[in-house]
């Protein structure tokens, strides 16, 4: 039985996003499963606040569901920032399986502990790094560059350890930055890249592949509570079929997007898998440093999982 | 109770230049840093925000002690004296009223954010929206003061208007521009 | 219906006395009872985030900054200067004041902070000369409202947060506006001193310039700073202000040894307390700004003005009138706290240019604080000059006449500050 409800979503980034992070999907699928009677307002461009304020204001039942980044979540649920950890990840279908996976279980029931009913919903992809002054052909092409990183320990340290010199800065601010040269460039996804026209200020766009972004989809533990089982049914199942949706649309948005960067004048390369080896190599500090912050048991089981997938 | 507003209010002044002070330096050390040294504070921009919100609800009780926020008393100053009173009294339940809706939903906030931590320092969000906390209670005391002031009958007709008309004049006072004295040197 | 509430609540509640902050926090628990959506964590949540913003950090630096130029010695320094290049000439006193208000506006973001010490220095000396005080006093609060024009603003940062556009990019449009600002009312002063008898000072002497310069040359790195700094991407907005603050304080301290640690001490204390005053108000603002965005006003708003949106400059018309009504007994950061989430969604909608209307909008406001009834700046200007305040409205009609024609120029050639804006930011 599927009563009336008035749903509140919000979301920090553009509304054209919402193509790229399932809202648009998901916001159709409620709709038409519930054949009109569960409604979703979508509130874009931060108006009802930023990550922090949203998480909060989910676990206060103020506003009813959000989508984000997992790094937003790591303040709430330690253990999320197992996947911000660089060269954790090989390819979209590894990305996948983890955060449906157990592990990515774990973190999701421990989220709704908080009074925070999470599941992902799609993802930006892979994290890269553009810049203004060299191809990253070698390992050592990173050294010295200055980039924007988010402002969050485990990229500062990241880019510190690979040899540039980090610089924290709100995403606001980047575009001018690296317009004015200030600095040279950033780590982003492919999508971002493409959507904020990087290739009008970058000239290298170098495919490191160092970390993945996911996009999940938060309910108010409050709101959760006021659905009946029927209800949560729908959701869930609406959630799930969005995220499939975005899995099969994100490498083709991906692919255009880079498509997009090189027909406007940037120089793509793929870094040479023996070169990334060795960025790994040299993340690897930053890797064992929040191991123990997640907690080793996770980050082992983590690990044992995504050796079986590789066999 | 006079005495010990004034003490904490006095206190809490000292505690404004501290926090300010820190935040020039924080910020005006991350830009040297990063021009100079190619570097900079993480914690830097996350620290001075919190210090700023803490200036902005400590500063916002200093400025109801001293009838310093924003407002009109267009209506009010042509009423008589009886009729101030009375706008007086509804003014301040009003505020209280608004002032008991920040605390309890500051303690919601507090409750729930006491295991977050802040993305990058790592302190608890408790810390954050502690400052709505602090500020709720110190303005509800002051506030049930000038009530009591009011409807006992003790206050006078300037205790009555609890605003200035625009945010800047206070600042007038303390630029010191007292003709002779700027254009001493001329 | 939902807009209406939200006003008259407002309005209400403000006409008891209650000031706005709280006001508008009792508008939004209004909103709420209305909306049926009635939590008190809504109203603690947006306060606290409200204050909590990165950017708005300008506003205390850039208050900092302000108050140490006044206190530190730079104010009274370039009044000098522009008193031994103008001061000769024929009304010569009415055109320094519109001159060093450009350059003090090039250092301080605020209206209030500049206008009082223009007054204080030069009105009694135009006085002395001979001038109408109503007039004098009016010419310098007409001059004082271009700080907020000229950057760096408060009113551009306090805008920028709101309404969510680069506040670089709003302080580089402002400068040629603002400078128009001056040279509207240069034209007027020269229209209206013409006819006063007026012996002018004697004529600077080149060696008397060049000494003005010198010792004013600390003071007019200042402004290059901070305008190189934002167009090369050296410092974000807040950073622009902290370097300020610092300059300020270091040339004051060190250069001109004008400020006492006792007088540091009351500078930091009183530009901490006017920020606290801006950004509580500046927070409470957010509560009904939350409630405004879920209740859909804008979309209603939009509705409301479509008429007027086949036609961008009709469509500015309309939205400047009703910001100079609102102005006549707002004060600047009010106004552009509750009227641009509202407008903003409008903006978009009809396809004009953010930057383009905050200067605008910002303009408007400062304006606003030398209208009657309630006029800020004019009130400065009658404390400070020691007159009565009938007087200083009269003599200020003409000059605010005149920024109200530059900026309906600026609404029919929107080049004027698309163009230099654009040519500042590239
Ligand atoms: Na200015
Ligand atoms: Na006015």
């Amino acid at each position: 039985q599927i009563r009336e409800h008035k749903v509140k979503l919000a979301f920090v980034t553009a509304p054209d996003t919402g193509a790229l992070n399932g809202v648009d999907k998901f916001v159709e699928l409620v709709k038409q499963k519930s054949g009109g009677k569960i409604e979703i307002k979508v509130f874009p461009n931060g108006t009802l606040g930023g990550d922090v304020q949203l998480i909060s204001s989910l676990q206060g039942g103020t506003i009813d569901m959000s989508v984000m980044g997992t790094n937003a979540l790591v303040g709430v649920v330690k253990e999320f920032g197992l996947l911000d950890f660089p060269f954790l990840l090989d390819n979209d279908k590894e990305a996948s399986s983890l955060i449906d996976g157990p592990v990515g279980k774990q973190m999701f029931d421990k989220l709704a502990a908080k009074g925070v009913v999470g599941m992902p919903i799609s993802a930006f992809g892979f994290r890269h790094l553009h810049n203004s002054k060299r191809p990253i052909n070698k390992a050592d092409d990173v050294q010295g560059l200055k980039l924007r990183v988010i402002q969050s320990p485990v990229y500062v340290d990241l880019m510190g350890a690979l040899g540039a010199n980090p610089v924290a800065m709100s995403f606001t601010e980047v575009y001018n930055a690296m317009e004015q040269k200030a600095i040279d460039g950033m780590t982003n996804t492919a999508l971002i890249a493409s959507s904020m026209k990087a290739y009008e200020v970058q000239k290298y766009m170098s495919l490191t592949a160092h970390m993945y972004n996911y996009i999940v989809l938060l309910v108010s533990g409050k709101s959760w509570d006021r659905f009946n089982a029927d209800e949560r049914a729908l959701i869930t199942q609406a959630a799930t079929e969005a995220k499939e949706f975005q899995r099969k649309k994100i490498p083709e948005y991906t692919s255009q997007a880079l498509a997009v960067l090189a027909k406007n004048g940037m120089v793509v390369n793929d870094v040479p898998p023996a070169e990334r080896a060795k960025l790994r190599e040299k993340a690897k500090p930053v890797v064992d440093k929040y191991a123990g912050v997640v907690g080793e048991a996770l980050v082992k089981e983590a690990h044992t999982e995504l050796a079986k997938l590789r066999k | 109770m006079n005495r010990l507003i004034d003490t904490l209010c006095r206190l809490f002044e000292t505690l404004l230049v501290i926090l300010l002070a820190l935040m020039v330096i924080l910020v005006f050390g991350n830009v040297v840093l990063r021009y100079a040294l190619n570097s900079g504070i993480a914690v830097s921009e996350e620290v001075s925000r919190w210090l700023f919100v803490w200036m902005v609800f400590l500063g916002a009780v200093v400025a109801l002690k001293e009838h310093g926020h924003l407002g009109t008393d267009m209506l009010v100053s042509r009423l008589p004296l009886v009729g101030k009173k009375v706008f007086a009294v509804v003014a301040h339940v009003m505020m209280l009223y608004a002032t008991w809706l920040l605390f309890s939903g500051s303690w919601d906030q507090v409750v729930i954010n006491r295991e977050v931590l802040a993305p990058v320092s790592g302190a608890s969000m408790a810390l954050f929206y502690g400052s709505g906390l602090v500020f709720a209670g110190c303005s509800a005391l002051l506030l049930l003061m000038q009530l009591w002031l009011i409807v006992s009958g003790t206050a006078t007709e300037a205790d009555l208007s609890m605003s200035q008309e625009s945010e800047e004049l206070a600042q007038l006072e303390a630029l010191h521009l007292d003709p002779n004295q700027t254009i001493k040197k001329q | 219906m939902t807009i209406f509430i939200f006003i008259g609540s407002l309005l209400g509640v403000m006409a008891l006395g209650v000031p706005i902050a709280y006001a508008l926090l009792l508008s939004g628990v209004a909103l709420m009872w209305h909306l049926g959506i009635f939590d008190a964590q809504i109203l603690a949540q947006n306060v606290i985030n409200g204050a909590d913003s990165f950017p708005l950090l300008a506003v205390p630096f850039f208050m900092l900054a302000g108050e140490i130029m006044n206190v530190g010695g730079l104010s009274r320094r370039i009044v000098n200067l522009a008193l031994q290049l103008v001061g000769h000439r024929r009304g010569g006193l009415g055109y320094v004041a519109i001159v060093a208000a450009c350059i003090m506006a090039a250092l301080s973001g605020s209206a209030v902070a500049d206008t009082a010490a223009l007054a204080a220095l030069l009105l009694p000396m135009m006085v002395r000369a001979g001038h109408d005080k109503g007039r004098a006093g009016g010419l310098i609060a007409s001059a004082g409202i271009i700080a907020p024009i000229i950057p760096p603003s408060i009113g551009f940062v306090i805008f920028g947060v709101a309404a969510n556009v680069s506040i670089s990019k709003l302080f580089l449009a402002g400068i040629v506006p603002g400078l128009l600002m001056g040279l509207g009312i240069a034209i007027t002063w020269y229209l209206v001193a013409s006819k006063e008898d007026i012996v002018p000072p004697p004529k600077a002497t080149w060696p008397e310039r060049i000494q003005a310069l010198k010792e004013s040359t600390w003071a007019l790195v200042l402004p290059i700073i901070v305008i190189v700094g934002l167009k090369f991407g050296v410092f974000t907005p807040t950073e622009a202000a902290v370097v300020a603050a610092v300059y300020a304080l270091l040339v004051s301290t060190l250069v001109y040894r004008e400020l006492s640690l006792k007088q540091l001490y009351g500078v930091f204390a009183s530009a901490a307390k006017t920020t606290a005053v801006i950004m509580f108000l500046t927070a409470a603002a957010m509560v009904s700004a939350w409630l405004i965005t879920v209740a859909d006003i804008p979309a209603q708003t939009v509705d409301l003005l479509k008429p007027f949106m086949s036609n961008q400059t009709m469509l500015l018309i309309a939205i400047m009138v009703l910001v100079m009504l609102v102005g006549t007994a707002m004060d600047m950061i009010p106004t552009v706290l509750i009227l641009t989430p509202v407008l903003m969604p409008v903006i978009k909608a009809a396809g004009i240019d953010p930057i383009y209307f905050g200067v605008l909008f910002i303009m408007n406001n400062a304006i606003g604080l030398i209208t009657p009834p309630v006029g800020t700046v004019l009130n400065v200007v009658a404390g400070v000059g020691r007159m009565k305040l009938d007087e200083v409205t009269k003599g200020v009609l003409p000059f605010m006449l005149a920024e109200f024609i530059v900026m309906f120029v600026l609404v029919f050639f929107p080049w004027l500050v698309t163009g230099p804006a654009r040519w500042f930011s590239g």
